[in-house]
């Protein structure tokens, strides 16, 4: 979205006053500021308290040893250290990519498929959306709750479904290969209908105007979909696709907790879960600022070289 | 924002276009009828999980472990709907119904009032202040998680109401943004003209700025609630009793506990469901839009 800054014409011409305008502008400023602190104060104190003192006061942390009961001892790099030469270092961090793109890739795909479809649903329209919409209702838990038992082994819908088809039954989440991909199927699932509801309205930035020229022109509607759809809508993907590896970073606790709580074997163990654990079940806080820090560089650099990278493939009307 | 079911199919026309070729028709049903079944094998995917549940929720436990598993619970178990309220316990509904209107109000509040200082006051150092709290946007919430719980601890406030509330309240920062965007489109003339008749700042905010914001403010109130309402991981680490948990630690717990009846955890998954699906039914527009309000932020 533009930025703009509101500057009034007078607002500018005022700086190059003279001295008494220059009282002027004081007593007037000063009037201003109350007001903005009526209408910043609360949320200025909030912000203050609650998010830009954490983020200083959270990278202060990663360079102490600190479990809340007894004072902070400085440590300097140590919890940095510990973490790469923690022996799950490499597993946490290898399962966090691979839950990331396990569910990102998906999402970028699939929702713009079925928005597209959804578009060309003709006078069911609404009808297919409520449908598609409805896991919006659901909160990880309850979702999470509802799948754990979608996965049972003997009991569950999934695998009652795979003998069917004639597959042996699979111990989704209790399996070394499979619990990771199960988790993100309904990482998926779950976050379907926010992407579909983004892609829907990024195609309608898209001028019909293109749609009917190519029509004239006989392109079928796959021809339409690859050359017209897919690269204007590139801002849209772009933007669903850090969303969402965003969101499942965070949002990924909720899932592995309730579904596996990061078993078997670490097969699950992300690295938001592995912050929770060490923060408030082991309160390891300093070494847990530490792996959020890092986290926080990981997705910094991701972002950027994603921003750099856009130029590449995103195509901006 | 358009609302997206006003939009017209983007595949297709319904301009007099001649057909170039023969047998197009017959191509269009094709695809006509590959997207049905495509809608519905998608339509099942999304459909089943709920429908289970729902399935579970009336069985006991004999059906629920039964192999293979069934479909038709029978004898159909309402109790466990009862059982499951109380199992939960009501005052877990209370508080996740408090938690979430409190923050709704509070934010709304505090983010339109915060988006009215920075597009319409002209006040010392606004540029800076704002540009701080875009910084912060980028910020991944996993960062503020740990130093936000010290603050909460320092402050006396775990496993109160207000430890639960404020950190999240405070975490509306793209509301201040958003809110500012759209302050800042509404026309200057009606500023100018409330100014000449000495309407002061309040008066601009409460009379005709925020009337005017409406459709942002509900959708925004709307995405706002259904975040609140399924918040686990914040209120998992502040709250230590009973009396304060919410829906989603009730939830987790029953669905942890391998010896609970699988019916009654799912009856109380649906239940914990059935306030937002009643919310979705009748405000299905205002989800769709708060949440393409959302895509605003790249």
């Amino acid at each position: 979205m533009q930025m703009t800054t509101a500057k009034t014409p007078s607002a500018s011409l005022r700086r190059f006053g003279t001295r008494g305008d220059r009282r002027a502008r004081q007593k007037k400023d000063w009037k201003a500021g109350l007001w903005a602190l009526l209408f910043l104060g609360p949320n200025l104190i909030l912000f203050l308290v609650f998010t830009a003192w954490p983020v200083i006061y959270g990278f202060y942390l990663s360079f102490y040893k600190y479990n809340v009961l007894t004072p902070a001892r400085y440590v300097g790099l140590k919890n940095y250290r510990d973490f790469f030469q923690d022996p799950t270092t490499p597993t946490i961090v290898k399962n966090t990519l691979y839950y990331a793109a396990g569910a990102v890739i998906p999402s970028m795909i699939v929702p713009l498929l079925i928005a597209v479809l959804l578009n060309n649903a003709g006078s069911l329209t609404r009808f297919w959306r409520a449908i598609y919409f409805l896991p919006l209702v659901t909160s990880g838990v309850a979702a999470a709750a509802v799948w754990k038992w979608l996965y049972a082994k003997d009991f569950g819908l999934v695998n009652a479904f795979l003998r069917q088809l004639g597959f042996p039954p699979i111990d989704w989440l209790f399996s070394l290969t499979w619990a990771m991909p199960a988790v993100i199927i309904m990482t998926i699932w779950l976050l379907m209908p926010f992407n579909i509801i983004l892609y829907t309205a990024g195609l309608q930035e898209i001028p019909r105007d293109y749609y009917e020229a190519a029509q004239l022109d006989g392109a079928s509607t796959w021809n339409q979909f690859r050359n017209i759809t897919v690269p204007l809508i590139t801002p849209t993907t772009f933007f669903v696709g850090l969303n969402t590896m965003l969101g499942v970073l965070f949002g990924g606790f909720d899932t592995i907790n309730v579904m596996t709580q990061g078993g078997p074997l670490n097969a699950t163990n992300i690295l938001i879960y592995d912050i929770y654990q060490n923060a408030f079940q082991y309160f390891r806080m300093g070494y847990a600022s530490a792996q959020a820090y890092l986290l926080f560089v990981f997705v910094f650099l991701f972002t950027i070289l994603n921003w750099v990278f856009q130029r590449k493939w995103v195509h901006y009307a | 924002m358009q609302s997206p079911s006003a939009s017209r199919p983007a595949g297709e026309s319904d301009l007099d276009i001649p057909k170039p070729r023969e047998g197009n028709a017959v191509a269009r049903w094709g695809v006509k009828g590959l997207i049905l079944v495509a809608l519905l094998i998608g339509a099942a995917v999304n459909l089943v999980p709920f429908l289970w549940m729902l399935s579970t929720s009336l069985k006991d436990n004999t059906q629920a472990f039964a192999y293979p598993p069934t479909w038709i619970p029978d004898p159909v178990l309402w109790h466990n709907y009862v059982d499951a309220f109380n199992r939960v316990n009501g005052r877990v509904f209370f508080n996740t119904a408090f938690f979430a209107v409190s923050i709704v109000i509070l934010q709304g509040l505090f983010t339109t009032m915060g988006g009215f200082a920075f597009a319409r006051i002209d006040f010392p150092y606004r540029n800076v202040i704002f540009l701080t709290y875009l910084g912060t946007m980028m910020i991944p919430p996993q960062v503020t998680l740990i130093p936000t719980y010290i603050v909460v601890v320092k402050l006396g406030w775990v496993n109160t109401y207000q430890g639960m509330i404020l950190p999240i309240v405070a975490s509306g920062v793209f509301g201040t943004f958003l809110f500012r965007q759209f302050f800042m489109r509404l026309p200057e003339e009606m500023y100018e003209a409330a100014r000449l008749d000495g309407a002061n700042y309040w008066q601009q905010f409460w009379t005709f700025t925020l009337p005017l914001s409406r459709p942002v403010l509900v959708a925004y109130s709307i995405i706002t609630f259904l975040t609140a309402w399924k918040m686990y991981l914040w209120p998992l680490i502040v709250v230590r009793s009973q009396e304060l948990k919410v829906v989603p630690i009730a939830i987790a717990e029953l669905s942890g506990n391998a010896s609970q009846d699988r019916g009654i955890t799912m009856a109380a998954v649906a239940l914990s469901i059935l306030p937002i699906l009643i919310l979705y039914l009748a405000a299905q527009r205002w989800f769709v839009e708060g949440i393409a309000m959302s895509g605003q932020k790249g």
